[in-house]
């Protein structure tokens, strides 16, 4: 074990923001995905910072003998993960926002002018306006 | 059976006007999609009587040119529906020549191409160059033979939407949404046909497509829709 004033500086960090990370999740606003992936990273940091030599045993698995340069791949990956998996879920919410916005412009427009639905209309459009209404009101 | 136009326009409170007035002086219903402007765009446009369906942010043409067509597809009388710039560059006194062709025919769609008629002095250099690349690839992917798929001067008959439900579930970059629309519709065998149409300049303002954006959404999307599965 390493203590230093730099690991119990690291180590406090570490700490409060899995803290942060549980009670955001405890209260409702934070998946259970997300929680993992941030409470298993600060708890890794904190290993870490006490443990270094934890970090020898896995510089051989990556062919690398530098204890800092392991650790800076390793953050730069992780990092590309991190945003990749960011980019993902925005292009997912601007999807959904899209849909939604739309589909709220069809329902406006159909309440405005008086547009209900018809049982004339085709199955396709009678799919869409229920998957509308699904949207805008059962959220 | 009935026809209903619907206009895509974001800020085009200078052109809308006049254009929802061309529509409804030969007597068709006119929904105008309202695709977030922050100017009088949907005002000027129902003051001179069109239908309105808002965003209520930018979403891009092509979502905006989908509200709309799912917008003329809740009345079950709307048998033609006619897609058209709202920056007052077609001429709606074009409109009854789509849909007499369409009547005349088994055609599900047609295009207005500007090509068929003396409108390509309008085009910017670097338009000339690329387009005919654009409008080959095109020609080779669905193996319809338009002269100018680029258009947003179209009129589709109803059962075309119909048969390409998927269409309106495109979300991601639907703003380059007339690249998946050929290729969707020639999947389902759609068929397609063009008629020359007239540009005129825009009466005020300027395009808000930027062309390299444009050029290179339009790639992106080509590939993308030829990777993806045929339903999807």
């Amino acid at each position: 074990m390493l203590v230093t004033p730099l690991t119990i500086t690291i180590d406090l960090i570490a700490i409060a923001c899995l803290v942060i990370v549980l009670r955001r999740w405890s209260a409702g606003r934070m998946q259970w995905q997300t929680t993992l992936l941030w409470a298993g990273l600060w708890m890794a940091i904190a290993i870490f910072a006490l443990f270094p030599g934890l970090i020898d045993a896995l510089l051989p698995l990556a062919h690398m003998q530098e204890r800092l340069f392991f650790a800076l791949v390793g953050s730069v990956v992780l990092l590309f993960i991190l945003m990749f998996s960011v980019f993902g879920r925005l292009d997912r919410l601007q999807q959904a926002q899209s849909h939604m916005i739309s589909q709220i412009a069809i329902r406006e427009y159909r309440m405005r002018y008086g547009w209900e639905p018809s049982r004339k209309s085709s199955a396709d459009t009678q799919n869409y306006l229920n998957y509308a209404d699904s949207l805008v009101w059962n959220d | 059976m009935s026809t209903v136009v619907t206009i895509a326009a974001y800020n085009e409170a200078e052109n809308i006007g006049a254009v929802v007035r061309g529509v409804r002086e030969l007597g068709y219903r006119c929904i105008v999609v309202d695709d977030g402007s922050v100017d009088t765009t949907a005002e000027i446009a129902e003051a001179n009587g069109a239908e309105i369906a808002r965003h209520m942010v930018n979403l891009g043409q092509g979502r905006a040119m989908l509200t709309g067509f799912q917008a003329a597809m809740i009345d079950p009388e709307c048998e033609f529906i006619i897609g058209m710039d709202g920056d007052g560059q077609h001429d709606p006194s074009e409109i009854p020549l789509f849909v007499n062709a369409l009547k005349a025919s088994d055609t599900d769609v047609i295009v207005g191409s500007r090509l068929l008629s003396e409108n390509v002095v309008h085009a910017s250099p670097v338009h000339r160059l690329l387009r005919p690349a654009y409008n080959g690839m095109i020609s080779k992917i669905t193996g319809y033979k338009i002269s100018d798929p680029l258009t947003g001067y179209r009129c589709f008959r109803r059962r075309a939407f119909e048969r390409v439900p998927e269409m309106f579930q495109l979300n991601i970059e639907p703003q380059y949404f007339t690249v998946e629309l050929f290729v969707r519709l020639s999947r389902a065998g759609i068929s397609v046909d063009e008629i020359p149409v007239h540009v005129r300049a825009r009466a005020s303002g300027t395009s808000h497509k930027g062309l390299f954006q444009f050029g290179i959404g339009i790639l992106f999307a080509t590939f993308r829709v030829l990777f993806s599965s045929p339903r999807s």
